[in-house]
Formats: structure tokens, sequence, C-alpha cells
């Protein structure tokens, strides 16, 4: 894995930080001119036709907006769609929940003090680290019960269908549900049903976001119960104070946004790396390290990825060992050749010679017919030498290439039919040494006679390609070994009931 | 006859020119690379030159090349060389240019200095000398369908031989049987191996060389 694929921590706190700051600030201040700018978009006192003013259709247009960027997070988790449905919930309850007349004037100013101060919470609760203790989980559990309750509570107390300022009941065309509502236990049921929904819907957001320990279900809780009051006692909020409730609110939910954008980013992040280690691209395994706010999943799947390139990068540490090995063991094989002939034979036919020499002096029968016993023994160890010189490093690779290499020792095999194709030009010296070893391997795994057996060459697209097809062969173990460490291939197939054969790739790169 | 012994193995070198005096060779200079012994035959013009394969500095085919420069330039002086390949084909190749006078032989053969001097001297008479053990190889290696093939054993013991650069009654002594026999053997060798009428000599070593190509 390249440096530059690696999101550190530092980057992804800056990340965050940018996106709640920016969040916050541009929607605050769009809200802020938006509000101020056209006369008050009261969400409170909506007329039928308020929906047409330019203050609550910049609203929506927000809403819209983060509609669209959330769908274009093509991977919203859960927690995500939860905060999503909870937040268009919440634009459309909002209206319905500011007309409360009967609160006391100091809960209100608290409760807008509270919708006032959201950003901030917001800001704090997406900064500061999730508490995990047991006592946060109650207290938060605690929350949820009372916000659930008063939603009930709400949902007996108020009717929403009594209410003249219900935008919804003001739509055209929505009088026949008057009708139709108009009855006391109709009224009530849906009333009731209504209400309770919502309620649902916002306590099934906050528990999946809590479950998750998402900050943007916390987000809510706090939209929810700073504007509780007035949920639950149908006080008229001021046309100012609930401005600045849906401006908080509307920080709250464009923030969790935010959030979601950064953790998205941090999520689409880890993926690219997952793909990456998937497909092979990079190794550093080091770079997997998940982060600690990274959704468990994948933070498995990161944890297994790491893994996972860890054993890709041994593996191929031990491929790399194996092929140095073999390409130790093949230059050893030529030191043994060279040494074998200018050393070693030389030496004993030197040793021969003088044996012959001091045999031709000696006078002595007995001396002279030992002497000439070492000269026969000697000359008998050559042959031996030459043969197992010319096993160890064939001479005739070097100085002539591998294609003549082959047709000669293939000469030695009466019946056998060599197909050279595509040589055109050489190997590279190590390449065409290799080679020779694994043809020379091949042409002993063939059972005797050679007749009806074939020998094909090539070289094509930086490959040699060798095929032996015979009546039978016997793959020597060590050479699939040879053959894998040299980054090439065996194949094994029977051509028909009587011939088998086995193609070899070998790699002329690096 | 005067012969120079090339051969960068000082203990080689010196047993086979002390073999070769011995025997009755005026050993006229030893020389320990291709170097040495192109410029030594230059000066001494010997009859032979007995020449090692792997010579300084690359110790790959130095030998062959100055074999081949000595048959080239200086056609008086017949050349033998050693090797320690039993490879046909560097024997092919020595001989390709010019076959006559020239003679390919392992190294072993040091040991018997009958065989050596036997060989040495029918290079120097312009025959063609073939180690017996490549012969060997390439008859028993020889295809049913090529003209080696048609070869009788009988027939491809006297082409051994004549690769060997025995005369015809040497041949006849070596085999057991009469010059005349001899002769008619030689003559369906030719025949099989395709080889016109003309000199005899080269004839033979046309033959020789037919036997070193598959």
């Amino acid at each position: 894995m390249t440096g530059a694929s690696r999101l550190p921590r530092s980057t992804l706190r800056r990340a965050s930080w940018a996106g709640v700051l920016a969040a916050s600030a541009t929607t605050g201040a769009v809200c802020l001119l938006a509000v101020w700018a056209w006369g008050g978009a009261n969400w409170a006192r909506l007329p039928a036709g308020g929906l047409a003013s330019p203050g609550w259709g910049l609203v929506w247009v927000l809403a819209a907006v983060a509609l669209i960027a959330v769908a274009w997070l093509d991977a919203v988790p859960a927690p995500g769609r939860a905060v999503l449905t909870t937040g268009v919930a919440w634009a459309w309850l909002g209206p319905l929940l500011a007309v409360v007349p009967s609160m006391p004037s100091w809960f209100r100013w608290a409760a807008l003090a509270a919708g006032a101060a959201l950003p901030l919470l917001t800001t704090l609760l997406v900064v500061v680290p999730f508490p995990r203790t047991p006592r946060a989980h109650r207290l938060l559990l605690s929350a949820l019960a009372t916000a659930v309750a008063a939603t009930a509570l709400r949902a007996l107390a108020y009717d929403p269908l009594r209410d003249p300022t219900c935008t919804r009941l003001c739509l055209p065309g929505a009088g026949w549900w008057s009708d139709v509502a108009a009855q006391p236990p109709v009224r009530l049921a849906v009333a009731g049903l209504v209400t309770a929904s919502v309620a649902l819907v916002v306590a099934a957001a906050f528990m999946a976001s809590a479950g998750r320990r998402s900050r943007g279900g916390i987000v809510l809780l706090v939209g929810v119960l700073a504007v509780l009051p007035w949920w639950t006692t149908g006080v008229a909020a001021p046309p100012r104070a609930d401005d600045l409730a849906a401006l908080g609110v509307a920080v709250a939910a464009i923030t969790a946004l935010a959030r979601l954008a950064v953790t998205e980013r941090r999520r689409r992040e880890a993926y690219r790396l997952l793909h990456d280690v998937e497909h092979g691209v990079g190794s550093d395994a080091g770079s997997l390290a998940p982060e600690s706010s990274t959704p468990p999943a994948l933070r498995l799947a990161l944890v297994n990825a790491r893994l996972t390139a860890e054993a890709a990068e041994q593996a191929a540490q031990i491929r790399r060992s194996r092929s140095r090995i073999v390409a130790a063991s093949d230059d050893e094989r030529r030191r043994l050749g060279r040494e074998l002939h200018d050393l070693v034979q030389q030496r004993v036919v030197g040793a021969l010679l003088q044996c012959r020499i001091a045999s031709a002096d000696e006078q002595d029968a007995v001396r002279r017919g030992r002497l000439l016993a070492a000269v026969d023994e000697l000359g008998a160890v050559l042959p031996h030498l030459r043969g197992l010189t010319e096993r160890t490093a064939p001479a005739l690779v070097d100085s002539d290439g591998l294609s003549v290499a082959v047709e000669q020792r293939a000469a030695a095999l009466v019946g056998l039919r060599v197909e050279v194709e595509g040589m055109k030009s050489e190997p590279p010296a190590r390449v065409a040494r290799q080679a020779y070893i694994v043809i020379d391997s091949l042409l002993d795994a063939v059972t005797r006679p050679y007749a009806g057996a074939t020998l094909g060459l090539g070289l094509a697209r930086d490959a040699i390609r060798i095929r032996l097809s015979a009546p039978r062969v016997v793959l020597p173990e060590l050479l699939a070994d040879r053959v894998a460490a040299a980054g090439g291939t065996v194949e094994r197939s029977t051509d028909d009931e009587t011939t088998e054969t086995l193609e070899v790739v070998l790699p002329c790169g690096p | 006859m005067r012969a120079v012994i090339a051969d960068d193995a000082v203990l080689v070198r010196a047993g086979v020119a002390h073999l070769l005096r011995e025997a009755g060779v005026d050993v006229v200079a030893e020389c320990g690379d291709a170097e040495t012994l192109l410029r030594t035959v230059a000066v001494e013009r010997p009859d032979v030159a007995v020449v090692d394969i792997r010579m300084p500095p690359s110790y790959t085919d130095e030998g062959l090349v100055a074999a081949r420069r000595i048959r080239a330039e200086y056609p008086d002086t017949a050349v033998l060389v050693l090797s320690q390949y039993l490879q046909p084909l560097y024997a092919r190749r020595l001989l390709a240019d010019s076959p006559a006078g020239t003679g390919y032989l392992l190294k072993e053969r040091v040991q018997d200095v009958a065989v050596l001097l036997g060989a040495m001297e029918r290079v120097v008479a312009g025959s063609c000398v073939v180690d017996d053990a490549i012969v060997s190889t390439m008859l028993d290696r020889r295809s049913p369908e090529g003209p080696l093939g048609s070869l009788t054993a009988r027939e491809a013991q006297a082409l051994g031989l004549m690769a060997a650069g025995l005369s015809n009654s040497a041949m006849a002594a070596d085999l057991g049987i009469s010059p005349k026999t001899v002769e008619m053997l030689i003559t369906s060798v030719f025949q099989k191996l395709g080889l016109e009428q003309s000199a005899d000599v080269n004839r033979r070593v046309l033959a020789v060389l037919r036997t070193l190509t598959r």
C-alpha cells in the first residue's frame, strides 16, 4: 500500500472538525439570512400559502439538498438512514409541535435557549468521544424513555385535527378528511396514531443510532428534548423563538449529515484499502489499521484485510526467498561445473600423466604395476567426471544457447522428436539455464523408450514454453517446485488415452 | 615431428610434453594461453599444435578459436585439439572449415602415448581425426531413417575407424579382416552416405563430417 492511500488519524480529525464547523456555519448563516431577510418563516404559524414564502422554501431546499447528499452517499448505513428519517419527520412535525399556547414563559425561554444552543451542543457531541460507560447508556436510555412518554402524553392531550394552523389540514383537498375526522372518537384515534407514529420514528431512530453509538442520534435526541416543553404543553412560542429553534434543529440535522459524510469518507477510504488489498495493489498491511471510530463490521473487515495482506506479504517473501534459493542453487551448480571441469578434471589428468611418467621411470615391476593401476583408475574416473560436469552445468547452454543445447541433449535420445519454434532470440542466460535443467528433468521423467515422444520448445510473450508429450511421463515433485520458484507453471493433460502432455511455462522477466 | 603444446594446466602441459619427448617428438614450445600459442606457431611453424579448448582469459573456447586460426593461417601446421567435452558439436565446429589436418581428441587419451602419438601423426599426414567416443556417440544416436541408420554394424565399425584416422591396413588389422574386405566396407559406407566418387581422403573426411551430423 502506498503512503498516499493511507488516511492518517489526524487527517480524519481535521476533516471531522472541518465538516462540523463548515456545516454549522453555512447552515446557520443561510438560515439566519433566510429567516430575517424574508420577514420570518414562522413554522408555528404557517398559513396555507406559507409554503410559498422564501424562508420556508429555503428551509425545504436545504432539506432537499440534505436528502440528495445522503442519497449520494450510496452506502449509507442503517444509523444514517435512521437519522435521515428522523430529520425528515422532525421537519414535518416542527409546525405541529410549536403550537403550544399554555406553557409558562420561563419554560419557553429555557427551551428557546436550549434550541439556540443546539449548534454548540451538536459540535461538542461530534468532536467529543462518545460516552461508552453503562452509566452514560442508562442516562441516554432514560432520556429516550422520557421522550417516548412525552410523545404518548402529547398524543392524548393534543388534537392536531382541531388545530386551525395545522398545515396538513389546511392543504387544499384535505377538507374531506376534516369531515371524516369530525367525530370525537375518530379524531382522538387519528391524533394518537399520527403523533405516536412520529414518536416511534424518533425513538427508533435514536435507538438505532445510539445502538451504533452514532452521535447523530444524540443530536436528534437533544433536539427533541429542547422542544419537548412546547410539544407537551401546547404553549405557543414567540416567532423569533420558533425561528431560532428551527435554526437549531436544521443545524443539528445538517451537522449530523456532515458527520455522516466524514464517516462515509472514512468508510470509503477503508473500502478502497480493502479493494486494493483484494486486488493486490500494494502490500503495506500497516496502513489497514482501523480507526477507533470505524464501524465494527468494517473494522473487522479491515483487520481481516490486514491479516490477509500480512499473509500475502509473507507468502510473497517466501516466494522471493524460494527464488533466491533456486538462483543460489543454480549459481552453485555453475560454480561446481566450472570447478569440476577446470580444476578437478585437469588435476586428475595431471595426476594421471605424472603416474604414467613415474611408471615409465620405475624399475621395480611391482611399483610400476601399482602406478599403472593408478593410471587406469584415474582414467576410469574421467568419464564419470565428464558426465557429472555435463549434468551439473552444461557448457553448451552458455556457449551456444538453449535451443542448441536442447537439440544436442535430445540428439542422444533415439526416437525423441524435437520441435523448436520462435527461438529467434535467446532468453536471458539465467532463464536459459533454468529451462535446460527443467527440460533435462522432463526428459528423465519420460519412461523409455522415447519413440513417440515429442519435445516442444518455444519463446513467446516473454516466456519459455516447454511441451513434452510422451506415452508416459512421471512428473518429478522437485521439478514442479523449481518451476514454481521461478514464477512458472506446470500443467499436465492427457491428449488421448495413450499420450500424456506436460506443459511448462517459465517467465523470462525478472 | 615438431610440436607445440598449449594448455593452461602446468601439470598437464608438462606431463604431455614429457611423454611426447620420451616418444621422440620434438616439443619446441609449451604455452599457457592462446595468444602465446599463436605467436609461437607463427615463429616456430611446428608440424602440429596440441591445444586445450579452454584457456585463459575467459576459459571458454579460446583453444578452439586458436586452432581454427592456425589451420587458416598456417596450413602446414596440423592441429590436435584436446578436450574434456564429449560434444560432437564442438568437433563438428572445429572440423567445419578445414577438416584435413585437424583432430579432436578427448583429453584422457593422453594417458596412452600411443593413441596420442598416432592421432598426431595422422593429422600431420593430413587426415581428419575424431575421438572414438564421439563417433560412437553419434553412431549410437543414429536414426533408423537417416543414412547412418542404414549402415550395418560392421560398416559402422569401419566408419568409426575411419573417423579415428586409421589407414586401410590399420583398419584391417583392427577389424581382423583383409584389406580387400576393408575396401569393400568403405565403398559400401560411401555409397550409403551418398558420397560421390572423388579423392579418397576427401571422401573419408566427408564421411567423418557426415557422422558428426545427425
